[in-house]
């Protein structure tokens, strides 16, 4: 089941240079670095959360830090 | 230039209208009551918050006009603090975005479509939402405008058939405790208010002279001021003392006001017209994480990075807390403090810095 997943997200990643890349100009090599990165880190990070849903995210990460500044601004 | 196109005053006005107002008022008239009570609709008067920002824009705007704050800000503070900028900001903008997101998925998933699967909500609006940011800050703007008529309408159309069913009574006593209740209540608001910084994006776009434009910035966070203000207004009036129990308060009135006998599903009806205006808001911030994202990587044109920005932000949206709960105590908390910081307070300094600098 989460093999499908996986598969439904290489997908969409696929679709998304399916559709952009060839509207990338031949010369924006910057643009297509920017673009292939970021859906990348797309598609990597949501097949980890398939199998790792837990991961904590970032509203964790501020609250953790919030938190502990508290901790220090009353010790 | 990342960016050709060109809005008009109005159209920004309206685009900073859409981008607050529909997720403060469907989750903040519940947050701000269990602070303020029944004086919870004084508190968006205390809108510090979108007045520094909105200010901030103003100023830097002034000072370099073709460019927002954190190109602007390589000017003031250089270049590598600048790019951190930079980053900071596009990055932030995509997280606050996440938050939205989540905000739609959960309600919709909550309220109606009760089996659908997360991602399915949210990426479907994201997917439609990138479509429009693609076209650029012409064609966002121009759904704005499209959509705020609609979104009005059935705004007042809600408020105006509570009436019969109104208590007024509910909200004596008026600053019963003092002026103190209705201010810790605008303390989370303030995150919401923060989010008036986006008009830094918007102005290098706008066609007409400072003047108009600054007119329009204000009358905008007038009118979310006034929408917030009235929201909470008729929610304390209609549920009382169980306002702060219910999640989305603005739901429950729906659902309990009876228009006409063949006026069924009211409440879908809402849900319908609630999703225009958030679907303004998503595609706001994602035009401005992307422009930010453009222009920090130097591109030529913001459009290659809408898509798998989109992509992240869904991914984002459910990674971001386990929980409704836990999202709604972190806005309350530790993300208001973060968007004060990042919205207010810097964009403050830096337009200080710029001023500063000019008289020199």
């Amino acid at each position: 089941m989460e093999w499908a997943s996986v598969i439904g997200i290489a997908a969409a990643v696929a679709a998304m240079f399916w559709y952009e890349w060839p509207r990338i100009g031949a010369d924006m090599k910057r643009e297509k670095f920017v673009f292939a990165a970021l859906a990348v880190t797309g598609g990597v990070l949501a097949a980890v959360l398939v199998f790792n849903p837990g991961l904590p995210g970032p509203t964790l990460w501020i609250q953790a830090l919030y938190e502990s500044l508290l901790k220090e601004a009353y010790k | 230039m990342i960016e050709k196109g060109k809005i008009s005053a109005t159209q920004m006005g309206i685009m900073l209208y859409l981008a607050v107002t529909p997720t403060a008022i469907l989750t903040t008239p519940s947050i701000t009551y269990q602070f303020a009570k029944q004086d919870s609709w004084i508190s968006p008067f205390w809108a510090v918050g979108g007045l520094v920002a909105a200010l901030a824009a103003i100023g830097l705007h002034r000072r370099y006009p073709k460019m927002n704050l954190v190109q602007a800000s390589e000017r003031i503070v250089g270049k590598i603090p600048g790019k951190l900028l930079a980053v900071l900001f596009s990055f932030y903008f995509l997280y606050i975005n996440s938050l939205i997101v989540r905000e739609y998925s959960d309600f919709v998933v909550g309220a109606t479509l009760e089996r659908t699967p997360p991602f399915v909500v949210a990426g479907s609006m994201v997917l439609v939402c990138a479509i429009a940011v693609r076209g650029g800050v012409e064609v966002v703007g121009r759904f704005a405008q499209l959509f705020l008529p609609v979104f009005l309408a059935f705004f007042l159309l809600i408020v105006l058939s509570a009436i019969p069913d109104l208590e007024p009574l509910n909200l004596l006593p008026v600053m019963g405790e003092g002026v103190w209740p209705s201010i810790k209540g605008s303390y989370v608001l303030q995150s919401w208010f923060g989010e008036f910084i986006i008009a830094s994006y918007l102005l290098p776009f706008v066609t007409e002279r400072a003047k108009e434009v600054n007119k329009s910035l204000f009358a905008a966070l007038l009118a979310v001021i006034l929408t917030m203000a009235v929201t909470n207004l008729t929610a304390v009036m209609l549920l009382g003392e169980i306002t702060g129990n219910f999640t989305y308060p603005l739901l429950i009135m729906v659902r309990y006001i009876q228009l006409a006998e063949f006026f069924t599903h009211v409440s879908s009806l809402f849900m319908a017209i609630w999703v225009f205006g958030t679907f303004v808001k998503i595609c706001v911030f994602h035009y401005v994480t992307a422009i930010g994202i453009a222009q920090w990587m130097n591109l030529s044109d913001f459009r290659p990075v809408v898509l798998p920005l989109g992509f992240l932000l869904v991914v984002l949206s459910i990674w971001t807390t386990p929980s409704h709960q836990e999202l709604t105590h972190a806005i309350a908390t530790s993300v208001t403090v973060l968007t004060l910081f990042i919205f207010v307070l810097i964009p403050a300094a830096l337009a200080v810095l710029a001023l500063l600098r000019k008289k020199r």
